[in-house]
């Protein structure tokens, strides 16, 4: 079965992926609110669908600046460099993407507080504590969402085939 | 052969434009100033009663003695992150006598920092979130001064406070006047947890600051 996504399709779960992040970035008033965007985008990239990837990290990332008040063109170039560096990875088991969204999110979450010439603005130990808790909660949904997609991909190759 | 290098065009493409965005956002905040249609859209009955009670509040201030300088009013074009900000960059810069050092309040009258950085346009916020932020503060109710730091979320550690204090939960923190920052008497935050520190003589103080989880649209500049 072809994994590539239609253009509809895509656009269809972008207006998803951002009312929901819209809604958690809006209403949650909390130092670690989940990333939506990051987590479609690796889904999206690790399915194949890589260029596509690239070109929604710009739009999500121009999306993101816009709701958090953040310089706008800032978040695309994170979501771009990590969604770029992702391409290059083969990942296939679940756990290891698990793993991957873990340390994708860790490192998006981390970059919003470094600053080339000053390092970081928060201390150590608060910084780890809710990057650690950031990533974890994005490396799950990648985790069950990536689940529940392949569930349902078996889902409709079985019902194609007949198969009982 | 394009074809074969299509990631990595899309990829540049994609940054460049971040680029030109961001380039042109920072020269649009630098601008600064509105158009009269633009500035008339925005104002309506209520806006113009929460300006004359915050002006009001200001003018309380002044006669106070706290700030010696007349307020600009700035507003912010970018904050990183978006809750429990370290940095604010605001549409406010020399041009419009803002210096290095000065004071920065939200519309509550209550600190959110002070100017790090300063263009002719634009100017750069340090947060009392940020990890470089240390501020001579007073426990309202005791007179008690101490340091509190930033660089610890949601809360900021207050320092050098005597185990002997009487202070507790729900005080108030303003600043001490020592700083050349900061004007004696700016509200800082509220006492949320006392503890005792394990290898001094001092207490462990978290306060919750009064700005941070609220959107901060406008600032006051003064000092």
């Amino acid at each position: 079965m072809n994994k590539k996504l239609t253009m509809v399709k895509v656009v269809e779960q972008l207006l998803i992926v951002s009312s929901l992040q819209m809604l958690l970035t809006i209403y949650i008033k909390s130092a670690v609110v989940p990333s939506f965007f990051l987590v479609w985008l690796l889904i999206l990239v690790w399915d194949g669908n890589i260029e596509i990837g690239l070109v929604m990290a710009f739009l999500t990332g121009l999306i993101y600046d816009l709701v958090s008040h953040g310089t706008p063109g800032s978040t695309s170039i994170r979501f771009l460099v990590l969604v770029y560096a992702g391409s290059f990875l083969r990942v296939e088991r679940l756990s290891y993407m698990f793993v991957l969204g873990f340390i994708f999110s860790a490192l998006f979450f981390v970059s919003f507080l470094f600053e080339p010439a000053k390092g970081f603005s928060w201390e150590v130990w608060p910084m780890v504590k809710y990057s650690v808790i950031f990533a974890l909660i994005n490396g799950m949904m990648v985790y069950l969402i990536e689940l529940v997609i392949r569930r349902q991909r078996w889902k409709w190759k079985k019902d194609y085939l007949g198969m009982s | 052969m394009i074809w074969f290098f299509r990631r990595e065009i899309i990829f540049l493409l994609a940054v460049s434009f971040s680029l030109l965005i961001m380039g042109k956002a920072s020269r649009k905040s630098a601008g600064g100033i509105r158009s009269g249609r633009q500035v008339e859209k925005r104002i309506n009955y209520d806006e113009l009663v929460a300006e004359n009670m915050r002006l009001r509040k200001i003018l309380g201030l002044k006669e106070k003695g706290k700030y010696s300088s007349r307020f600009r009013i700035g507003n912010v074009v970018s904050v990183r992150p978006h809750v429990f900000p370290v940095e604010m960059v605001i549409n406010k810069g020399s041009a419009d006598g803002i210096r290095e050092g000065m004071a920065v309040l939200s519309k509550d009258l209550c600190l959110v920092g002070r100017i790090s950085g300063v263009s002719q346009k634009t100017s750069r916020i340090i947060t009392i979130f940020n990890t470089v932020s240390k501020i001579s503060v007073m426990v309202d109710s005791t007179g008690e001064v101490g340091i509190m730091e930033g660089g610890t979320i949601p809360h900021c550690i207050l320092k050098y406070i005597s185990r002997e204090s009487k202070v507790k939960v729900g005080d108030t923190i303003v600043t001490s006047g020592y700083s050349k920052f900061f004007p004696r008497g700016t509200r800082v935050g509220e006492v949320v947890n006392i503890s005792p520190a394990t290898d001094s003589l001092f207490l462990n103080i978290h306060v919750k600051p009064y700005t941070g989880t609220d959107e901060v649209d406008e600032v006051l500049i003064g000092e």
